[in-house]
């Protein structure tokens, strides 16, 4: 889904900001899959879900007025209004051959690289595999290391040091002085050992 | 003069040593993560309750004002030697602070950012000490009906002026508001979308929503993006002190910024980047070198430094008598409330006076302590800033997935987190503004909870709303705020087009 490219080629943004004009004419159907028309497609699922739930939110028949319903529906209606004004306004803008606007404080849509991104959020995955399983030390240890290497840090054995270091001081100090409990894991008769907890 | 009593009686908690240590932890690590690009006051808040938890908690909230008003100070710093923001109220003074660091009057910047957070924040908390019992007798007159009122005129405001695209807002706070509808009905003890998982039923925890929003979203995103934002740090080559000219530019400046900034923040407005924006305008409108702005004019460093500084003494005004949070950190600061069994608002200056006047005499010092720590140490905070990308955001992973997994030792909260930042992600993409879905999640039940307390009383009735003074007052002020902007865009354009046309 690389919808930061552009569709035709991008005249110059005329402010800064606003959507940059392209060239009118023929509306491939890649134009109509940009992130203005998903985002509104993605609230109005999300009003979808909400509404849908809302109804199957069970009422106590001793309770008389509004009821655990009401808000959910008060809630649920406006974000499909929000997503139906959004879906408007990112149609009017594929009609008239805008494309989306450049994020905040951006002059241009920059490129977007989705390996570092998918890599950071594997590392966050990891963890979530790990540190229960290995112990909170080596699982951070994976975290840092990933997270580095995403941001394009490539001396890995450094990083994978420097995170344990950062992870082992950490655990120490949580555990130890300021009684959080941690997955010890595969470390623990090590590091029970040290701290005798 | 009950006031002052009441102060003083502040002063004695918050001079204990313990306090005052407190305070020290809080300024030091506000100013770090004020600094440091990509964590601000709201996650470094959010990453330290479960620590607080089970503590005292009139440390632990002196130590989160601290955080809070650090913070202020800390991003002029980045936003200075840097260009880049450390928190969104710093926007203005990136522009004219970082031309004058270009300049080589770093220095000088640096300084009247400083002295003006500390003019200002003083100023501000004054005026925090004073309104607040002020306010407190408004709100014993409040009703149910008269706080739904209110929370809906926040929910106006907060989405009409922060971001560029009311539409977007009001997305966002929306969505916060549906997340708060997950777990169990606070009235009838119903279920409410758990999707029949028991974690699900004490609802989905704010702290996440803002460390997936804040800091794993902003971290995909950032990774995204591949080393952006990597500027170059300017080094200060002057000396810290202040000329007499500067003096002489920069006093006005910081008190018409305080002015700006104080009555803003109180306003359930969201934050503290509006009054920056005005200040910057207003100084640029005033000053006698209008064609050094935009070159590195030093009233529009002080000028914008000193309201963003008052406008966060301002959000402790509703937060604390009303128990309305304006801001994400306001939103966090109400749920370290609420983790400790306090709400904030009336009751809570009654009955825990202890806490609240040592909270407000602890601002007073921690301004005092900012001031010294940011400006002769300046030097080492922009060390800092040479951390390299990697480790910082890795870094700053570790914590959250940390703080995250020890809220409830659940790995459920974890993929929580995952999923919330993959929403941040999508949000920063898709220029949907954050702070609103944080404000909507905290505030969204409570004024669920209003809203039904105030139609049982009046027995269904709707016109309870209109009827009561106070609440048709908010009522028709959230009116105005939500179509005024519209208003003025559209008297604006037909003007534009009447130029056009003649």
């Amino acid at each position: 889904m690389k919808d930061s490219q552009p569709i035709h080629t991008p005249a110059p943004a005329p402010h800064g900001r606003g959507p940059a004009p392209v060239h009118a004419g023929e509306r491939p159907l890649t134009a109509w899959l940009n992130r203005d028309v998903l985002l509104a497609l993605g609230v109005l699922g999300l009003a979808a879900f909400f509404f849908v739930g809302a109804t199957r939110i069970r009422i106590s028949p001793v309770y008389a007025h509004i009821g655990p319903r009401f808000f959910p529906f008060l809630v649920s209606t406006g974000l499909a209004l929000c997503g139906a004004g959004l879906l408007i306004q990112a149609v009017r803008d594929v009609l008239q051959g805008r494309r989306p606007a450049p994020p905040e404080g951006e002059t241009e849509d920059p490129p977007l690289y989705w390996g570092p991104m998918l890599l950071s959020l594997a590392s966050v995955v990891a963890q979530i595999v790990l540190l229960e399983r290995a112990g909170f030390v080596i699982s951070s240890t994976v975290l840092f290391a990933g997270i580095a290497a995403a941001f394009g840090s490539r001396t890995h054995l450094r990083n994978a040091v420097i995170g344990f270091i950062l992870s082992f001081v950490t655990y120490w100090a949580f555990t130890q002085w300021l009684g959080l409990r941690l997955p010890g894991g595969v470390l623990r008769p090590i590091l029970a050992w040290l701290g005798g907890s | 003069m009950e006031t002052l009593g009441l102060l003083l009686d502040g002063f004695s908690v918050a001079l204990t040593l313990q306090n005052l240590l407190w305070a020290l932890v809080g300024v030091t690590l506000g100013t770090i993560v004020g600094i440091l690009p990509g964590i601000g006051p709201a996650l470094t808040v959010a990453l330290l309750l479960p620590v607080t938890f089970g503590r005292d908690p009139i440390g632990s909230f002196i130590m989160f004002a601290g955080i809070y008003y650090g913070g202020m100070y800390g991003g002029s710093t980045t936003a200075i030697l840097l260009n880049t923001p450390g928190e969104s109220a710093s926007i203005i003074t990136a522009i004219e602070g970082n031309l004058m660091a270009r300049r080589g009057r770093g220095g000088a910047a640096l300084a009247s950012a400083a002295i003006g957070s500390f003019v200002a924040g003083t100023l501000a908390t004054i005026g925090l000490t004073f309104m607040a019992p002020v306010m407190v007798n408004l709100a014993l007159r409040f009703g149910p009906a008269d706080y739904f009122a209110l929370m809906v005129l926040a929910f106006t405001t907060v989405t009409s002026l922060l971001g560029s695209s009311l539409l977007r807002g009001l997305t966002s706070l929306l969505f916060g508001m549906a997340l708060g509808l997950v777990g169990i009905d606070l009235q009838t003890g119903q279920a409410r979308y758990t999707l029949g998982l028991l974690e699900m039923l004490d609802g989905i925890d704010v702290v996440i929503v803002v460390i997936g929003l804040f800091a794993v979203g902003e971290a995909l995103y950032a990774a995204a993006r591949r080393g952006a934002g990597d500027g170059e740090i300017i080094a200060v080559k002057d000396s810290l002190w202040m000329t007499r000219e500067d003096w002489r530019r920069s006093w006005k400046p910081w008190l018409r910024g305080a002015l700006l900034g104080f009555p803003l923040g109180t306003l359930p407005a969201g934050g503290a980047e509006i009054p920056t924006f005005l200040s910057y305008s207003l100084e640029e409108r005033l000053s006698k070198h209008k064609e050094e702005f935009g070159q590195g004019a030093i009233e529009g460093v002080a000028g914008p430094e000193a309201a963003n500084n008052a406008a966060a003494a301002g959000v402790l005004v509703p937060l604390l008598t009303l128990g309305l949070p304006t801001s994400a950190t306001a939103a966090i600061m109400l749920a370290a409330f609420q983790q400790f069994g306090l709400q904030p608002g009336p009751l809570l200056f009654q009955n825990r006076p202890d806490l609240v006047w040592g909270l407000i005499a602890s601002l007073y010092i921690g301004n005092a302590m900012l001031l010294v720590l940011n400006l002769p140490l300046v030097g080492l905070w922009v060390r800092l800033l040479t951390i390299p990308a990697p480790y910082l955001y890795a870094g700053i992973l570790v914590f959250a997935a940390l703080g995250t997994y020890s809220l409830n030792n659940s790995l459920v909260d974890l993929a929580t987190l995952v999923v919330t930042g993959l929403v941040g992600f999508v949000m920063r993409r898709c220029n949907v503004p954050v702070a609103p879905a944080i404000v909507g999640l905290i505030l969204g039940p409570l004024a669920e909870q209003q809203l039904r307390r105030a139609l049982s009383i009046s027995q269904g009735d709707y016109s309870v709303f209109f009827t009561r003074p106070i609440s048709a007052t908010l009522l028709t002020i959230a009116l105005v705020a939500l179509v005024a902007p519209a208003v003025a865009r559209f008297v604006t354009a037909r003007r534009r087009a009447q130029q056009a046309a003649a």
